[in-house]
C-alpha cells in the first residue's frame, strides 16, 4: 500500500472520530451551572476537532507522495502483539497477576525475539524470566509497599 | 532558629532516610509506569513512625529522586519515566542513538541538580512574596496562563501545523471525558460507568509511550538489531565549560519557567518541561537542531521539571495549598504529624521549616551523586536485549498503572492510548501537543467556566484583569507571529518547489 493511501485512511478515521464525538457532544446536558455548563467545552473542542481533521484530510489528499508505507512494519506483527495484550488484560483478574504475567512474558518475548536468537538456551532464559520476574515483582510490591496485585487463582 | 533548623538534619538517621528516599525515588522515576506520586503514596505509611523532620525529609527526597529519575528511561528507552520527562526524550533519544547516551545522562543529571538548586533558593528567599503574588491568580489569570502555555506548542508541531493543532485539540478533548468538575454533566461516557471518572494522565502517558513502543517493536520486529551495550563514554558531566557558559540563558530561563509553573496549583513538572523546551527552541539561533540530539533541549526540560519541585513547595509551605498530587501527599504527611502549613508555619514551626529546606538541599546533592555514580549501572541494565527488556517494562507499567488507583480500567486506557500512539507515530502526528493539551485541558475548562460565572458570561472580563489581559494580548501576538512565520515558510517552500519544477522543465 502506498503511504498516501494509508495516510488518507488514517486521516479519514480521525474525521470520523471527530464527527462521532461532535454528535455525542450535542447530547451532553449543561448540568447544574450558572454560566456555561459542562457541555460547552466538549461541544467547542469536538467541533474544532472535526474542522481541523477535515482540513487535514483534504490537505492529505492534495499532497501526493510516491513513498511506500514502511515495509518493515508488518500488520501481522502489530496484530499479534495487540491481541496478546488484549488477552493478557482479559485474563489478568481471573488468573491473577503472577500467572497471567508468566504467560504474557513468555509469549511476548517469543513473538519479538529475532530469528537468529531463537535457540534452546534463549527459550530457557525466557522460561526462567517469565516465572521469576512476576513472582519477584508481586512479592516486592506486596511485602515492601503493601500493594496487592490481582491474586486470581492464587487467592 | 534558621541556623538551628538548617543544622537539624545533620545526623545519621535523617541522612539515612534522605538517601533511602532519593534511591527509591530514582527507582520509581526511572521505571516507566512507576512515578514519584506512586512512590510517595506507597512510602507515606512508612513515615508514620518517624519524627516529623525525618518523615518529611524522606518524602521530599523521594520527590526529588523521582522527578529526576525519569530522565534515565527517557534517554535510554525512549519512554519517559514520569510525565515530567516527556521533553527529555526529544533530544535524549537521538543523542543515545548517536552513541552519546553517557553525555545525555550526564547533562540531564547536572541540570536536574541545577534546576532544583534554583528552586531551593527561590523557596528560601522569596517564597512568601511569590506566594502572595500567586494568590492574586483567579480563574481569569489561570485561564490566560494555560492558554498561553498551549500556544507554545507552535514549536513542537513539526512540519505539519494542522497535525500539531489536531494533536493538541485531541489531547484537550480526551481530558474532558467523564463527569464535569463544574455542573456534574456526563460527557462522552457512551454508557460506560468506568468512563465517568475520565482518563487519568499516567495511563494515557504509559499508553502513548510504553505500549506504543512495544506495538512498534511487535510490528517492525527486531531482526538485524544490534544488541551491543549502549556506549557510555563520559568525561565529567559530559559538558565543557564553554558549552556550560553558552547554555546559561537557557538554564536560567528554564529554571524560572519551572519555578513559575510549579507555583501554580494544578500545573507542574508535566507542563513545565514541555513549555521550557518549546521556549528554548523558539529562542534558539539554531531551532532546526532541536530533536536531532542537541543538549539545549535536555537542559531546558531537566532544569525546568526539577525547578518545579521547589515551585510547588512554595504554596504548600506558605499557604497550605498543594500544587500537585505529590505535594498533596506531603501535606497529608505534615498534617499527620500535627503540622499545619500556612502563613504562620514559619513562626510556629520555624526550626522544622528550615530543616525541610536543609533536607531538600541535601536530597538534591544525594540525587546528583547517586545518579552520576549509577550512570554505568543504568546503561548496563537498560542495555539488555529489547526482546527481554520491553516485555518486562510493560509488566512494570501494568503494575504502576494498576497500583495508582487499583483500577483495571486504567490499564485498558493505557492499551487504547497505546494503539492511538502507535498510529500517531506511524503517520507523523506529534504526541507532545496531545500530552500538553491533556494536562492543561481540565485547568483551562474549569477556569474558563468559573471566570464566566464571575463575569456573568462576559468573556471580555478576562481582558479587564491586568495580569490576564496582558497574558492574553501577548498570547494573541504569539499566535499571529507563529501563523505569519508558518505562512512565510509554506510560501517559501511552495516557491522553491515551483523553481525546481521550472528548472527541470
Amino acid at each position: 500500500m502506498k503511504k498516501d493511501m494509508a495516510n488518507n485512511i488514517f486521516n479519514f478515521i480521525l474525521v470520523m472520530l471527530g464527527a462521532t464525538l461532535f454528535i455525542a457532544a450535542q447530547g451532553i446536558e449543561t448540568g447544574a451551572a450558572m454560566a456555561q455548563g459542562g457541555d460547552f467545552m466538549p461541544k467547542l473542542l469536538s467541533g474544532i476537532w472535526l474542522v481541523i481533521s477535515i482540513l487535514n484530510f483534504l490537505y492529505g489528499i492534495k499532497l501526493k507522495s510516491e513513498e511506500k508505507v514502511d515495509a518493515s512494519a508488518k500488520l501481522s506483527g502489530f496484530l499479534s502483539t495487540l491481541i496478546l495484550l488484549v488477552v493478557y488484560l482479559i485474563i489478568l483478574r481471573p488468573l491473577g497477576f503472577v500467572l497471567a504475567s508468566m504467560g504474557y512474558l513468555f509469549v511476548q518475548m517469543y513473538l519479538i525475539v529475532p530469528s537468529e536468537k531463537k535457540t534452546k538456551r534463549t527459550y530457557g532464559l525466557f522460561a526462567v524470566l517469565s516465572i521469576g520476574v512476576p513472582i519477584a515483582v508481586s512479592w516486592i510490591f506486596a511485602n515492601v509497599f503493601s500493594l496487592i496485585l490481582p491474586m486470581g487463582l492464587l487467592r | 532558629m534558621a541556623l538551628e533548623g538548617l543544622l537539624s538534619v545533620l545526623n545519621f538517621e535523617t541522612a539515612l532516610w534522605i538517601i533511602v528516599g532519593v534511591v527509591i525515588g530514582i527507582i520509581f522515576g526511572s521505571i516507566p509506569g512507576l512515578t514519584s506520586t506512586m512512590g510517595v503514596a506507597l512510602c507515606l505509611p512508612l513515615t508514620f513512625s518517624m519524627s516529623p523532620l525525618n518523615g518529611i525529609a524522606m518524602l521530599i527526597a523521594l520527590y526529588v529522586g523521582g522527578t529526576s529519575g525519569g530522565l534515565i528511561s527517557a534517554i535510554l528507552l525512549k519512554i519517559p519515566g514520569t510525565p515530567s520527562s516527556v521533553a527529555t526524550t526529544f533530544d535524549g533519544v537521538p543523542m543515545a542513538e548517536k552513541g552519546e547516551a553517557g553525555k545525555a545522562l550526564g547533562v540531564g543529571i547536572l541540570y536536574s541538580f541545577i534546576g532544583t538548586i534554583f528552586s531551593i533558593v527561590a523557596l528560601i528567599f522569596v517564597a512568601p512574596t511569590i506566594a502572595r503574588f500567586a494568590l492574586k491568580f483567579g480563574p481569569y489569570e489561570y485561564f490566560a496562563v494555560c492558554i498561553f502555555a498551549l500556544t507554545l506548542i507552535g514549536s513542537m508541531v513539526g512540519n505539519n501545523m494542522l497535525k500539531g493543532m489536531l494533536s493538541a485539540v485531541m489531547g484537550i478533548t480526551f481530558s474532558l471525558f467523564g463527569i464535569a468538575a463544574i455542573g456534574g454533566a456526563r460527557r462522552f461516557t457512551f454508557g460506560f460507568e468506568e468512563l465517568q471518572g475520565g482518563f487519568q494522565l499516567l495511563p494515557v502517558m504509559i499508553g502513548l509511550f510504553a505500549v506504543a513502543e512495544i506495538l512498534k517493536v511487535g510490528a517492525t520486529g527486531l531482526e538485524g538489531e544490534n544488541f551491543k551495550t549502549i556506549s557510555c563514554k563520559i568525561r565529567g558531566f559530559g559538558i565543557t565549560l564553554k558549552e556550560f557558559k553558552g547554555q546559561s540563558i537557557n538554564m536560567i530561563r528554564s529554571a524560572l519557567i519551572g519555578i513559575g509553573i510549579g507555583i501554580l496549583p494544578g500545573i507542574g513538572g508535566a507542563t513545565s518541561n514541555l513549555v521550557a523546551y518549546s521556549v528554548a527552541k523558539q529562542q534558539s539561533k539554531n531551532p532546526e537542531k532541536f530533536g536531532t540530539g542537541c543538549i539545549d533541549g535536555i537542559i531546558a526540560s531537566e532544569t525546568s521539571n526539577n525547578a518545579s519541585i521547589g515551585g510547588s513547595l512554595i504554596p504548600l509551605l506558605t499557604l497550605g495549598i498543594p500544587g500537585d498530587t505529590v505535594t498533596a501527599m506531603i501535606l497529608g504527611g505534615l498534617t499527620l504529624h500535627g503540622i499545619a502549613p500556612g502563613p504562620l508555619l514559619f513562626q510556629t514551626s520555624g526550626t522544622l521549616v528550615y530543616g525541610i529546606f536543609s533536607a531538600f538541599l541535601i536530597a538534591t546533592i544525594v540525587m546528583l551523586v547517586v545518579e552520576y555514580a549509577g550512570i554505568r549501572i543504568f546503561v548496563k541494565v537498560l542495555s539488555a536485549p529489547k526482546y527481554i527488556l520491553m516485555p518486562i517494562i510493560l509488566l512494570l507499567c501494568v503494575v504502576g498503572t494498576y497500583g495508582t488507583n487499583r483500577n483495571m480500567f486504567d490499564i485498558w486506557t493505557a492499551l487504547i492510548f497505546g494503539v492511538l500512539g502507535y498510529f500517531l507515530y506511524k503517520f507523523n502526528v506529534p504526541q507532545a501537543p496531545m500530552i500538553l493539551g491533556f494536562v492543561l485541558g481540565p485547568t483551562i475548562e474549569q477556569n474558563l467556566i468559573r471566570g464566566l460565572m464571575y463575569s456573568n458570561n462576559d468573556f471580555l472580563a478576562f481582558f479587564k484583569s491586568p495580569i490576564a489581559g496582558t497574558v492574553l494580548v501577548f498570547t494573541i501576538a504569539v499566535v499571529i507571529f507563529t501563523a505569519f512565520k508558518e505562512f512565510r515558510r509554506a510560501f517559501a517552500a511552495s516557491k522553491r518547489i515551483g523553481t525546481n519544477f521550472e528548472g527541470r522543465q
